[in-house]
């Protein structure tokens, strides 16, 4: 969940101005009920990822379309948050240098890691989880040359400043999704919805953290304006035997970067898999390669922007998704049974997709 | 005519063969090839004739040896003369007759009847005596050095013994399974019976010394020593080398000259049917005792090498603690774990590797404690060991670690017996080896590599500073020189101005990369300590002058390297020299190299890379299937008391996660 979205997050929020801090909360609460159909179906298909149940729900050639159009949209996310993190790394720590090397050296790794499959992945995920989190130390400086009164007042926007800002930064939270494609891995699946809100809540701390002390550090017209507002947050610490933070913060940050890569890397390779109907060590590199290649094709900064802000809208649509799933998975189980039980969990999941139908449609 | 009745009657008896059913038991058939095999290994000349002595009497002869009875005598061994000639003859019609022999020759030939045996065997002690007695005279009779006996003795032509002996085994099995109540003889379940048979089939087999001497052909060191006792003369063999002169005399010599009796009803027989393994335990450093009228053979453990006395460690010393260390012995070093442990649950199973060496080693643990699945992952690992030798346990270590390919030892090794203990009860498992002073430990975890057995020592405050720099200093050492290439070739802006123009200052007259300079000061420190560590000590001083000399002053001067650079390299060099682990600290300057090279290509970046390689890497290891970063997967609450920050140690009472132990 965290990688680069976490870096320009205030940015993003910014359409709402100073009431953004709360804003993490609302959308700890959203992923949070999001994650619910996901549970409910994948505790339906005990053994499947979502790629197989995809097959099993709308047929083989119905679902392996899909299951094609998913990991389209997956490389092309992943593609979005390596060539942002190398733009990033370019802008502060390579000003004049080419990113050839780094990008390959970066699959290199995350092949690395994604090799040895989903354990290997979990434990990587853990370790960058210790590693980056005491990061949150350095906001301490931003802290103390903040007004603590930019906090107030709470809701001074308007709806549509608010559709705005939700649209742009929830794009940050997404991850999670993954959960449907990892889940017959989980060995406790039972305590899976504990462990995932565990896992969303922490993430959404440190979002809520980021952007309260954006908004108390920085200025309306900053937050509107500074692209990357967490690099700056680094740049105002001053330690005695560092100048620039903010280059070790943002080198440090490949480790959020190379668990969000790995983990995508690992899915798609599956999601391969389940096209071809076949493992083989091979799909990862064809993975890492079509992704570097990805990154390597010159778009202008516009055109980028217009296919990655869709595919992160695709990735929303992919949070929606089990809601969908589930109704067909009721549908043809009832067909299959003849029975019209209606659990409530169900219930609940056609009413909030109705709700995000309804405010995504508004949008 | 003859040949047709023979021939039926060789049927009817292989069908009554196989409606008995009653295969040969294991042991007597393996004796039965024992003896052949001993038959066919002493083809040599000068062993041919000895041969014959031992496997075929005359008659007449055999009748002093075995039986005071001639009638039976005959019936044991001797079938008489035409008979024999049916048996042997050259005339294929008499051929046949060998294959079916009337029951009763046959009984005669291999099975005497129970009332024989008894008669032979049996409770009769005259006629025992007449066997083994030492009734001088019948000795004589027996081995006795005059010659025309021994011709006599050696009896047979080698023809006839074939004939006798060396029938195929399904032809063997058929003249076994004729006659039932003959079975019964030969497989008679009553235990006395058997043990009578198998004394006296036991007694059949004569030791050949000459097939031992040929085993030891071309050893030096090989003794072999006529001793006359009052139990006639007995042939010590043994290795000079590895038997100490005055422990022969003293568990030999003096015992079997003065109490011939305790020795005889004292020490280990040795199987003697088996040459290979009775010349197995002379090359081991055991004395074989021949006694040639008895027929009997004893060993005795005489193994007594030179060893090291028990001494300080070098590598592991401590300032606090017992100050003693293994030494090569194996049995000294379990008897320094058995005195610390002292209890029978702790278990110590001997194993021999090594297909050339027979490497001794003891796989130690506490029963009431460690993993039994732990335990068979190991013991099957060190069942499929396949190498030739083993000088030091770091080599089984290497070849039944979980990833062999990793820079990283999975296991602990150590050569203080009181870590070792520490290890043992918290359920590892340890495993000794001879002829080496480590011991290795298994399962261990990545940070159990910086934990020193002082730690326990120490007050808790003290203990818990040194783990941290421990274990922060591997980090460091490995960061610190690619950190300055970094910095000097991609970063500037990392340092403060003043600390910059500083840093610039001192590498204004090196005329490299930083990169450059990093790995040849580095390059100079190795070789120094590499060459140090091969020199002759007061050589070495010398060469720990010069190198100071030229690493402190001439470098700089002749504009090599930079002042700073100095430090930083002898901060880490000596950073590296932190870990109690000796292969650790190798592990973390190998991994070094890995940094300065990816610093120098991409700088801080480069380096997290391969920071996140590197935790990738020690996050997949496993060390006996259990994960090597311990306390981070799989997590274990209690573990925390006793990791980077030791606890006081009423905290640290139950056994760590990695070790999976029952309590």
């Amino acid at each position: 969940m965290i990688a680069m979205g976490l870096l320009s997050f205030p940015y993003q929020l910014s359409a709402v101005g100073y009431s953004q801090w709360w804003l993490p909360i609302f959308f700890g609460i959203i992923a949070n009920v999001t994650i619910i159909p996901m549970i409910w179906l994948a505790g339906k298909y005990k053994e499947d990822s979502l790629f197989k149940i995809h097959e099993i729900l709308f047929g083989r050639i119905m679902g392996k379309t899909i299951n094609m159009v998913l990991i389209i949209i997956g490389c092309i996310l992943m593609a979005a948050t390596v060539e942002r993190y190398l733009e990033m790394i370019q802008l502060v720590a390579f000003p004049y240098r080419t990113l050839t090397g780094p990008l390959i050296m970066l699959m290199l790794v995350a092949v690395f890691i994604a090799k040895r499959g989903i354990k290997s992945v979990a434990r990587f995920c853990i370790i960058a989880f210790f590693l980056t989190s005491p990061m949150v130390y350095l906001l301490r400086w931003g802290l103390e040359e903040g007004k603590i009164t930019h906090l107030l007042p709470l809701f001074n926007f308007t709806g549509k400043e608010f559709l705005a800002a939700t649209k742009e930064g929830y794009s940050s939270i997404v991850g999670y999704e993954l959960l449907m494609f990892y889940f017959p891995y989980i060995i406790n699946q039972k305590k899976v919805f504990k462990h995932a809100s565990i896992g969303i809540w922490i993430s959404i701390f440190f979002y809520f953290l980021i952007s309260m002390v954006s908004v108390i550090h920085f200025s309306e017209w900053q937050l509107k304006n500074v692209l990357y507002p967490v690099l700056n947050l680094f740049k105002y610490v001053e330690l005695s035997f560092l100048e620039k933070i903010d280059t070790i913060g943002i080198t440090f940050w490949v480790f959020l970067i190379l668990s969000t890569v790995s983990a995508y890397l690992w899915v798609l390779k599956e999601g391969i898999e389940s096209l071809r109907s076949k493992k083989h060590a091979a799909h990862l590199y064809i993975i890492a390669v079509i992704i570097t290649v990805m990154v390597f094709i010159p778009l202008s900064q516009s055109q980028e922007e217009k296919i990655y802000g869709h595919a992160f809208y695709a990735s929303y649509a992919l949070i929606l998704w089990p809601n969908l799933l589930s109704l067909v998975h009721m549908i043809k189980s009832r067909k299959g049974r003849g029975s019209n039980d209606k659990s409530k969990m169900v219930y609940i999941c056609c009413l909030f997709n109705r709700l995000f139908r309804l405010y995504v449609g508004k949008r | 005519m003859c040949v047709s009745i023979w021939k039926e009657l060789w049927n009817k008896l292989m069908e009554q063969a196989n409606k008995a059913k009653q295969p040969v038991k294991p042991d007597q058939q393996d004796k039965e090839e024992q003896s052949v095999s001993i038959e066919k290994q002493g083809k040599p000349d000068d062993v041919k004739s000895q041969q014959k002595a031992i496997e075929g009497p005359d008659p007449s002869q055999q009748k002093a040896i075995e039986g005071p009875d001639p009638s039976q005598q005959k019936a044991i061994e001797g079938p008489d003369p035409s008979q024999q000639k049916a048996i042997e003859g050259p005339d294929p019609s008499q051929q046949k007759a060998i294959e079916g022999p009337d029951p009763s020759q046959q009984k005669a030939i291999e099975g005497p009847k129970p009332s024989q045996q008894k008669a032979i065997e049996g409770p009769d002690l005259w006629q025992q005596k007449a066997i083994e007695g030492p009734d001088p005279s019948k000795q004589k009779a027996i081995e006795g050095p005059d010659p025309s006996q021994q011709k006599a003795i050696r009896g047979l032509d080698p023809s006839q013994q074939k004939a006798i002996r060396g029938l195929d085994p399904t032809q063997q099995k058929a003249i076994r399974g004729l006659d039932l109540s003959q079975q019964k003889a030969i497989e008679d379940p009553d235990p006395s019976k058997q043990k009578a048979k198998e004394k006296l089939a036991d007694n059949q087999v004569f030791v050949n010394l000459n097939l031992i001497k040929q085993k030891l052909k071309n050893i030096g060191d090989a003794v072999y020593k006529d001793i006359q006792t009052d139990e006639g003369t007995v042939t010590m063999i043994y290795l000079s080398t590895l038997v100490d002169s005055k422990k022969l005399l003293e568990s030999v010599t003096l015992p079997i000259t003065n109490e011939i009796e305790h020795v005889l009803s004292t020490f280990d027989c040795a199987d003697k049917n088996n040459i290979d393994s009775m010349v197995m335990s002379i090359v081991e450093g055991e004395t074989i005792l021949y006694f040639h009228q008895l027929n009997h053979v004893l060993k005795v453990k005489t193994f007594s090498p030179q060893e090291r006395a028990i001494s300080t460690s070098d590598t592991e010393t401590t300032v606090i603690g017992p100050q003693d260390a293994f030494t090569e012995s194996l049995q000294t070093n379990l008897s320094m774990i058995k005195r610390r442990i002292t209890q029978p649950g702790l278990k110590t199973v001997d194993r021999i590797i090594g297909k050339e060496t027979n490497t001794k080693i003891s796989i130690i643990y506490v029963e009431h404690l460690v993993n039994d699945e732990n335990l068979k992952r190991l013991e099957d690992r060190i069942a499929k060991v396949d190498y030739p030798g083993f000088f030091d346990i770091t080599m089984l270590k290497q070849i039944i670690e979980d990833d062999p390919y990793s820079p990283f030892p999975q296991y602990f090794h150590t050569v203080r017996p009181d870590s070792t203990a520490l290890w043992l009860l918290d359920g590892r498992i340890v495993i000794a080896m001879d002829n080496s002073p480590n011991v290795m430990v298994c399962p261990t975890s990545f940070l159990e590599m910086f934990f020193s057995p002082e730690d326990f020592y120490n007050r808790w405050t003290t203990a818990s500073m040194l783990r941290i720099l421990r274990f922060f200093g591997f980090f460091i050492t490995i960061m610190l020189t690619p950190m300055y290439i970094s910095t000097l070739t991609y970063h500037p802006g990392l340092m403060p101005y003043e600390l910059l123009i500083m840093l610039q200052e001192s590498r204004s007259r090196v005329p490299f990369p930083p990169v450059i300079e990093v790995l040849f000061i580095e390059l100079v420190i190795e070789v120094l300590r590499e060459s140090g560590s091969r020199m002759p000590s007061k050589i070495g001083q010398t060469i720990g002058i010069v190198g100071g000399i030229v690493i402190g002053t001439a470098a700089v001067e002749a504009g090599l390297v930079s002042n700073t650079l100095i430090v930083l390299v002898a901060v880490s060099a000596l950073l590296s020299f932190l870990m109690p682990s000796f292969l650790m600290s190798n592990a973390s300057r190998f991994v070094r190299y890995i940094f300065i090279l990816s610093a120098g290509v991409f700088g801080l970046f480069g380096q997290m890379l391969a920071l996140a390689w590197l935790f990738n890497h020690l996050l997949n290891l496993t060390s006996l299937g259990t994960p090597y970063m311990t306390p981070v997967i799989p997590r274990k609450m209690t573990d925390l008391y006793d990791g980077i920050i030791r606890f006081p140690l009423h905290f640290i009472r139950k056994t760590r996660g990695i070790a999976r132990a029952k309590k």
